[in-house]
């Protein structure tokens, strides 16, 4: 990649004098730039309404900026090789009879096997983390048939069509449909789980933020399945405390 | 005029190019028939795959599950048993009808093919027989039906590798196909064949005595 | 065809081209179709009645039994099955029977074929019909969700919609579209003549149209409406258009494991000489690979759709949680296929990309060992990763992590492609083609596709995102910015060599444009809209999403758009685009070394493998060579290097069975021709004028021909032209044997001892050579005249204008008989006018113009009328001597021919028969 005819064997040692050095790297800033931008100026995630969320966002953005990278590398060489490399009108030369490079196949097969491994290796932390079992959760009985749900708290004997749950403290959801398959998601909390018919299914997760977050059935489950929503409200350990005081004497 | 002229068009265009089966040992019709007995092994394996998700499903409360009349599903080994011996029977008696068309024996060729086309059609009638007595329907319970998917989806391929066979037979018989040499269909349709027995014999297996 | 032997000495496989016409294998189609729905609701109304069910009336159960029956009935009826029909019940078949191989008209298309080439045409043209009709229902749906609420349809419209576009794209479009690309130009970069079972073949084609029919006509049944992945117990429950996407299935995927076997066979059994395993086209290699995944991966979809058929038809509970069902097995099964069925839907496009990219970087692929093994690799280990689909199904636990781990594995072979496809651009000769700008978006949009797989693939992520939108972005970056652009880019690739005509560079690259900004605007989004949690198949979303959807919405127009230019593009260009020559992108692979498009067994000899396939830059270096036989002059068969054909004949030289005859030899791709017309002591002049009919009519069809006039015994006009061309075969027409002087002096033998190559005789009828021949490079000019009939002055002016171009001639008469027509006094204006037409016809023939003629019962203007629509004349010419009226007749005729334009003889002779009344 010096002057004269491209060689082969010279091509791999010779990076930092090739003429080929400084365009790509100004072509990976420019890329690097608008992908940065795009991931950093446009807010891309949802309010983090649990302890899982904090771990799920760490992660992913562990994802993005390694992805990002591999896109920038991928899109820079492809821009400059249409770039550089196109042929003039007419010109029936053929290019050199490169026919692999075996240093940069075993390169690129073991960096993204690095990358992925550490991957690997966090996602099951992460896992572990969010699905750890606190001693004083509170299992709520959540029942979900088209296209409604309803939430039952066993330590209250209510039921409500809004999941209430204080700040602070583990839920875990013990989930049953009566018809089809349906899900239960919540954007602000990174957690879901299908509702399945004929078995019962867990969902837990430990909700930091006191606010109204909305609960959407994610599976489709029929004609109302848009609209087959709830919400989930979180709330302070002292309003929670008055709002189940409320529901028992309602119940009563 | 018409014809005349298309053979005189097309007699060069039908040139050859490389034999067909070229460097393979064996031949075209035999390889697409093991490539397509994998295919069949798949949709049996996603048939027993059911099966056992139901069955482990059940297993975890109680085994053999309880029918809609609240009495325990039950299969009849011991018929079964016959039958599948019938079925076994059946496997070597097409081979052995194989092994006489390369003896340049057709009398025996065609025997061999008769005489297992009647143990298929023996087994057939024993498991309709046996569906009869059984006291239970493919709507009683998942058991019920994932038992009778699995058996009737046997039970067509039976079906299907007689039909071969019938094929068979009517080539020999009335247009005196196969040699010695060569015999791809024969050949073709007696792997089928065992393949319906080894999927049977699994089956009676993993689903009757299991 | 007893008076020939065959020209060279290959045997002969009958090629009788089936004459039965189009409407009787349709004709037939229906009539089993609809008689096989009949017979379908029969057999189960008795079955019923035998078993003693209380109700014999269960819908669903009628619906499923006319549908798979009515699928078998039109498959039946069509005709896949006439040969082995005949086979199965003992008849003598002959497996070289190729009558319903090839096409030589656009019927041969609408009917059972086997000739691959034509199968692949069909597919593709097959699967864009169902590409629109799923482009459509993408619309509607767009269209509904550009603002929250409801707008156009009921939700459960909305629901069907996107499962039947679903359904169609996958399995009427993707899948088919490249077993449609590959059915046309794998056999030939094998080396093959066609598949390893034709017949096979053209079944796979035809067991799709009913699956595809069922789905799209599922709707009106009441809607398939539990998307494409049919989840039970949603599917259970849904109308009876369910019913027919469980059978319609059934029959696509029974599709595509006939046509992966037929595949696998080829590949295994039919390479050319030569082609070792690491010298097949990488497209080779993506198809092998993918034909095992389809042949161990389809019977799962079919176990999947059999069970939940019997739970919606039977009443069986696979799938009823009440009754001891399983509901989470449903999506095991189908995950078992349809894991797989995302690299059946995407490795046949990696093997078009790297045909592709080598083509038009002028480069050996990069690493092509890497990127054949790594396909290998993806389809072993695709088959274990079907549940990270289900990571939040409820499934076992513990299966999450080791799926997690082989997903995440499958990235890595993923990748060593996209840089083994960078490194072979790189230092490249890059040409910009549409083919090409395909396989460079596709490189783009694919690397997002597969990152944003791995953020899918990583546990805790897809918790968060799976069943968001940020699923449907991810897909339709995988299958839309991968497969469909690789199926774009295979498209215009071949097409060149599927039709003989380029397509229109400058449509291709708007269409590429379009499709490229406009599917990065509308998918792009739909990341950020499901990393904020806005679920998939919604017809109704939160208010803080309606922006975003709207300009959505309005950019997945751009990709209509851009659709629409290119079916115009394939439309026209096919009609009437440039001749393509045989290898328009100077490609290695062996398609490219037969011409465009091949002719009808592919390859006029065997081709020799003699290295790799994509040797671009390394001299002297070669992927395959066809030497010819010795029989037609040995040497290297190129599109340059043609063989002489010598074409002798004499009145029979413009009749319309020679020339078609010289049509289709020229589609063997290798053929000149040389036009002897011995004038054997006859008129020079009309020879000539016969000989330029023949060659303008050759040279409009884009055949290479040139003639000359020789005068003498044939015999001796063979020796001259030899002397000065060596040929390799002579093509001999004559009149049929009894009538044919020149077999009379048994030519065929002659001229076989003179010039010691093989001769081919071509027999004409008499009548047909002197038919005009119907061509738009001879002119029709119609003769209206009556009493100047006859006149040697209007042949004269006849012969005058022939020297301008090559025409032909009707003569029309018209008579006004006054009073009844039938009287005899009507009968002898009748014949004499008769004899003066018969005159002037021979007089033309005579001077080698093809004529005939007709009397017409009216005035001129009738005659006009008759000439444009009967004979559609180009020309009509108005005869008469000068007299009083006719400039009356002349405007008169002028406003009957409408457009066509009418000239005015006025021949001048005096000394005419006396004028008719």
């Amino acid at each position: 990649m010096t002057i004269g005819p491209p060689d082969p064997l010279i091509a791999s040692h010779a990076v930092f004098r090739s003429p080929h050095t400084i365009p790509l790297i100004l072509i990976a800033l420019v890329i690097s730039a608008i992908t940065a931008a795009t991931a950093l100026l446009i807010d891309w995630f949802p309010e983090q309404a649990a302890e899982q969320a904090v771990r799920v966002d760490q992660l992913m953005w562990f994802l993005v900026i390694s992805s990002g990278a591999v896109f920038v590398l991928v899109t820079t060489f492809l821009v400059y090789s249409v770039w550089k490399f196109r042929a003039a009108p007419g010109d029936e030369s053929e290019g050199p009879p490169i026919h692999g490079n075996h240093r940069l196949e075993v390169a690129w097969t073991i960096i993204p096997v690095v990358l992925l491994t550490v991957m690997v290796v966090w996602a099951i932390l992460v896992t572990n983390r969010n699905e750890a079992l606190a001693g004083d959760r509170q299992p709520i009985d959540v029942k979900a048939w088209q296209f409604a749900w309803e939430f039952t708290y066993p330590e209250l004997g209510v039921s409500s069509g809004d999941l209430v749950v204080p700040v602070g403290r583990q839920v875990e959801l013990r989930m049953r449909s009566t018809d089809v398959i349906h899900n239960f998601a919540v954007p602000e909390l990174r957690v879901k789980r299908d509702v399945v018919p004929g078995i019962t299914t867990k969902l837990i997760f430990d909700p930091t933020r006191p606010g109204i977050y909305p609960v959407i059935c994610s599976e489709l489950c029929g004609v109302g399945h848009s609209v087959m929503r709830a919400r989930l409200v979180v709330k302070s350990k002292a309003d929670y405390a008055a709002w189940a005081a409320d529901a028992r004497a309602a119940a009563k | 005029m018409a014809t005349e002229q298309h053979v005189a068009t097309h007699a060069s265009a039908a040139l050859p190019t490389a034999p067909a089966g070229r460097g393979s040992k064996i031949s075209q019709g035999t390889l697409v028939m093991i490539l397509f007995i994998g295919s069949e092994a798949m949709l049996f394996a996603s048939l027993f795959g059911a099966y056992f998700m139901v069955r482990f499903n059940i297993a975890e409360n109680n085994w053999p599950p309880l029918n809609n009349s609240g009495e325990p599903f039950e299969v009849p080994k011991a018929l079964t048993g016959v039958n599948t011996l019938f079925l076994v029977f059946s496997s070597f008696t097409v081979w052995w009808a194989e092994h006489r068309l390369k003896h340049g024996d057709r009398k025996g060729l065609e025997r061999g093919l008769m005489v297992t086309m009647l143990l298929g059609l023996t087994f057939l009638v024993i498991q309709v027989i046996e569906y009869a007595h059984l006291g239970y329907t493919p709507q009683d319970q998942a058991f019920g039906a994932s038992f009778y998917a699995l058996t009737g989806f046997h039970g067509l391929h039976v079906f299907i590798g007689l039909t071969l066979l019938l094929i068979c037979y009517v080539r020999v018989k009335r247009a005196r196909d196969f040699t010695p040499t060569w015999s791809t269909p024969l050949v073709a349709a007696s792997i089928y064949w065992h393949f319906v027995d080894v999927v049977w014999v699994l089956l009676y297996f993993l689903v009757y005595l299991l | 065809m007893a008076t020939h032997s065959p020209t060279h000495g290959h045997p002969v496989h009958g090629h009788h081209e089936s004459t039965k016409p189009l409407f009787a294998w349709w004709k037939r189609a229906i009539v089993t179709t609809a008689a096989a729905g009949l017979i379908g609701m029969a057999l189960v109304f008795i079955g019923r009645l035998a078993f003693g069910f209380d109700d014999l009336w269960e819908p669903q159960v009628y619906y499923a039994a006319m549908a798979s029956a009515m699928g078998l009935g039109f498959i039946v009826g069509i005709g896949c099955f006439d040969y082995w029909g005949r086979y199965l019940v003992g008849k003598q078949v002959d497996p070289e029977d190729h009558s319903l191989h090839g096409a030589s008209n656009w019927r041969a298309y609408f009917r059972v074929n086997t000739d691959h080439k034509v199968i692949g045409i069909q597919y593709m043209v097959v699967v864009f019909f169902f590409f629109v009709m799923g482009g459509i229902m993408a619309e509607m749906v767009r269209a509904e969700l550009a603002q929250p609420g409801q707008q156009f349809v009921d939700g459960e419209t909305y629901n069907g919609l996107f499962s039947v576009h679903a359904t169609l794209m996958i399995f009427l479009f993707v899948i088919p579209a490249f077993a449609g690309l590959a059915n046309f130009a794998l056999p030939i970069m094998l080396g093959a003549k066609d598949m390893a079972f034709p017949r096979l073949n053209a079944l796979s084609l035809w067991m799709l149209i009913p699956g595809g029919v069922m789905m799209l006509i599922s709707p009106i049944f009441g809607a398939f409406s539990a998307g494409w992945t049919a989840y039970a117990p949603l599917a259970v429950q849904g109308g009876t258009g369910t019913t027919l996407f469980e059978i319609g299935v059934q029959f696509a995927g029974a599709s595509s494991i006939a046509t992966a076997l037929n595949f696998l066979v080829t590949i295994i059994t039919m390479r050319a000489p030569g082609m070792t395993v690491w010298r097949m086209p990488l497209l080779a290699w993506a198809n092998a690979t993918t034909s095992g995944l389809v042949v161990f991966g389809t019977p799962f979809i079919a176990g999947s759709q059999f069970m939940t058929l019997f739970d919606r038809i039977v009443g069986t509970n696979f799938f009823n949680a009440g009754n001891g069902g399983d509901v989470v097995m449903y999506q095991h099964v189908f995950w078992f296929y349809s894991h797989p069925a995302v690299y059946i839907m995407m490795l046949p496009g990696f093997g078009i990309i790297s045909e592709v990219l080598a083509t038009f970087s002028r480069k050996p692929i990069f690493g092509y060992r890497a990127i054949a093994f790594s396909t290998v690799a993806i389809a072993v280990l695709g088959f274990g990763v079907w549940a990270h689909h289900m990571f939040v199904s409820g499934m076992a636990d513990w299966l999450r992590l080791p799926m997690m781990l082989t997903t995440v594995i499958i990235a890595v072979p993923t990748g060593v492609k996209v840089f083994s496809w960078l490194g072979t651009i790189w230092q490249g000769k890059l040409h910009l083609k549409t083919p090409m700008l395909w396989a460079l978006g596709f490189i783009f949009t694919f690397v997002i596709g597969g990152l944003s797989g791995v953020f899918l693939g990583t546990l805790p992520i897809d918790i968060q995102l799976t069943d968001t939108y940020f699923i449907v972005a991810h897909i339709h970056y995988v299958f839309f910015g991968g497969s469909v652009f690789t199926i774009f880019a295979g498209t215009y690739y071949w097409f060149p060599k599927m039709t003989g005509r380029m397509y229109s560079e400058k449509l291709g690259q708007w269409h590429f444009w379009l499709t490229f900004v406009g599917f990065n605007a509308t998918f792009f989004p739909m990341h950020w809209l499901g990393i904020q949690g806005m679920p998939r198949r919604v017809a109704d979303y939160d208010e803080r999403f309606a922006n975003l959807n709207l300009i959505i919405s309005f950019a997945s127009g751009l990709m209509t758009i851009g659709t629409l230019i290119f079916l115009y593009n394939m439309v026209v260009s096919w009609r009437s685009g440039p001749r393509a020559p045989w290898n328009p992108w100077r490609g290695r692979s062996m398609e490219w070394l037969v011409s465009s498009p091949p002719s009808l067994f592919n390859f006029d000899a065997t081709p020799q493998v003699v290295g790799g396939p994509y040797q671009y830059g390394v001299p002297g270096a070669r992927h395959a060579v066809i030497f010819a036989p010795d029989q037609i002059g040995g040497g290297e068969l190129t599109e340059v290097g043609k063989r002489t054909i010598l074409v002798l004949a004499n009145e029979t030289i413009a009749a319309s069975s020679l020339l078609s005859h010289l049509r289709n030899r020229s589609a063997e791709g290798f053929w000149r021709f040389t036009l002897v017309v011995p004038t054997d002591g006859g008129n020079h002049r009309a020879a000539e004028r016969r000989l330029q009919v023949a060659l303008a009519v050759l040279a409009n069809d884009g055949i290479d021909a040139s003639g000359v006039v020789e005068d003498g015994s044939p015999l001796a006009a063979v020796e001259r032209v030899l002397a000065e061309e060596p040929a390799q075969e002579i093509v001999l027409a004559t009149f049929p044997t009894g009538d044919s002087g020149w077999m009379d002096q048994d030519l065929v033998d002659r001229v076989r001892k003179t010039a010691n190559i093989a001769v081919t005789r071509v027999v004409v009828r008499r009548e047909e050579a002197r038919e005009a021949v119907v061509s738009s490079a001879v002119r029709r000019i119609a003769v209206i005249a009556n009493d100047t009939l006859g006149d040697a002055a209007l042949i004269e002016t006849l012969r005058d204008r022939y020297d301008a171009s090559a025409l032909s001639a009707v003569i029309l008469c018209p008579l006004s008989i006054d009073g009844p027509g039938w009287t005899d006094d009507a009968e002898r204006v009748r014949v004499e006018a008769m004899g003066r037409a018969r005159t002037t016809i021979e007089a033309l023939q005579e001077s080698g113009i093809q004529a005939r003629g007709e009397v017409v019962d009216g005035d001129p203007v009738a005659a006009a009328a008759v000439a444009r629509t009967a004979y559609s004349a180009d020309t009509i010419l108005l005869a008469s001597y000068q007299r009083d009226r006719a400039d009356q007749v002349l405007a008169a005729v002028t406003q009957a021919a409408g457009t066509i334009p009418v000239e005015h003889v006025i021949v001048d002779s005096e000394a005419a028969a006396p004028p008719a009344s």
